[in-house]
């Protein structure tokens, strides 16, 4: 069975939670990324996603004065390098999640995404009789 | 698998001249991450949550910018018989999360890859199971 390590991207997207709204959607947009995890001090502290982004302008929040820290999801569910591929995928299915911040320890080593996960087992799952 | 049965029938339409706010607030409301446009040409385009994230990365005042300036004109569309597979590799070659699907050359529905993503886990995870 892989694990979460076979399929994180190591490089994330990362801000701080002082950062603006408007920052936070420029960093999403230049590294092409569907979420930034936020940090601070090195430690994961939330997690913003286009989704919030979309939920923040909808309610009107003003993008140049609003911080990442009053959207992001603060203290997100995080995945370790050695979890097994499908105990991630039960996170992610459980919770409703798109991406999981990947930390060893408490350092920020990757990011793992329902696409990157999707990428590994998008065959097996349409052909499940093929692995018996 | 075809891609039936996922599609969602909660459908968003918007104007081309609707403003790229009142289109958040309102994809906001249905939770839903995009919205047909309809315009006068025939084909259907598509507006996103990921075009609302360009917009505000831009510093656009988006309640008067219209959906015409951040939509995609001509989207890439799907039928309710094309297989999973196909739709998902279509969703990552092509680099965009949501298909408008057709019947007869009208809109019926959208897939986002959120819906393909839950049902492929969710039959990974069944195949997992002895």
């Amino acid at each position: 069975m892989s694990t979460v390590e076979d399929h994180m991207n190591p490089h994330v997207t990362t801000a701080r939670p002082d950062q603006t709204l408007e920052e936070g959607a420029q960093l999403m947009v230049e590294r092409k990324v569907g979420a930034a995890v936020i940090l601070t001090q090195g430690s994961v502290v939330g997690i913003v996603s286009e989704r919030d982004v979309m939920k923040a302008v909808a309610r009107g929040m003003v993008p140049w004065n609003t911080k990442l820290e009053d959207l992001m999801t603060r203290d997100p569910l995080c995945a370790s390098p050695s979890m097994d591929t499908h105990e991630a995928i039960a996170l992610m299915l459980d919770h409703g999640f798109r991406h999981l911040p990947v930390v060893d320890g408490d350092k920020l080593v990757g990011i793992v995404s329902a696409r990157h996960l999707l990428r590994a087992v998008d065959t097996p799952a349409t052909t499940p009789s093929a692995e018996a | 698998m075809e891609i039936g049965p996922l599609v969602t029938q909660r459908l968003l339409t918007v104007g081309p001249d609707h403003n790229m706010l009142e289109t958040a607030r309102l994809m906001h409301e249905r939770n839903v991450g995009a919205a047909i446009v309809q315009t006068d040409e025939g084909h259907p385009g598509i507006i996103t949550e990921r075009d609302v994230l360009r917009a505000t990365s831009e510093g656009a005042d988006l309640a008067s910018t219209p959906v015409s300036a951040y939509m995609t004109t001509t989207p890439v569309c799907a039928t309710t018989t094309w297989d999973v597979v196909v739709a998902a590799k279509t969703m990552r070659r092509g680099g965009f999360r949501h298909l408008i699907v057709l019947d007869d050359g009208i809109p019926i529905g959208m897939l986002s890859i959120r819906d393909l993503v839950d049902a492929l886990l969710e039959d990974y995870e069944r195949s997992l199971l002895p």
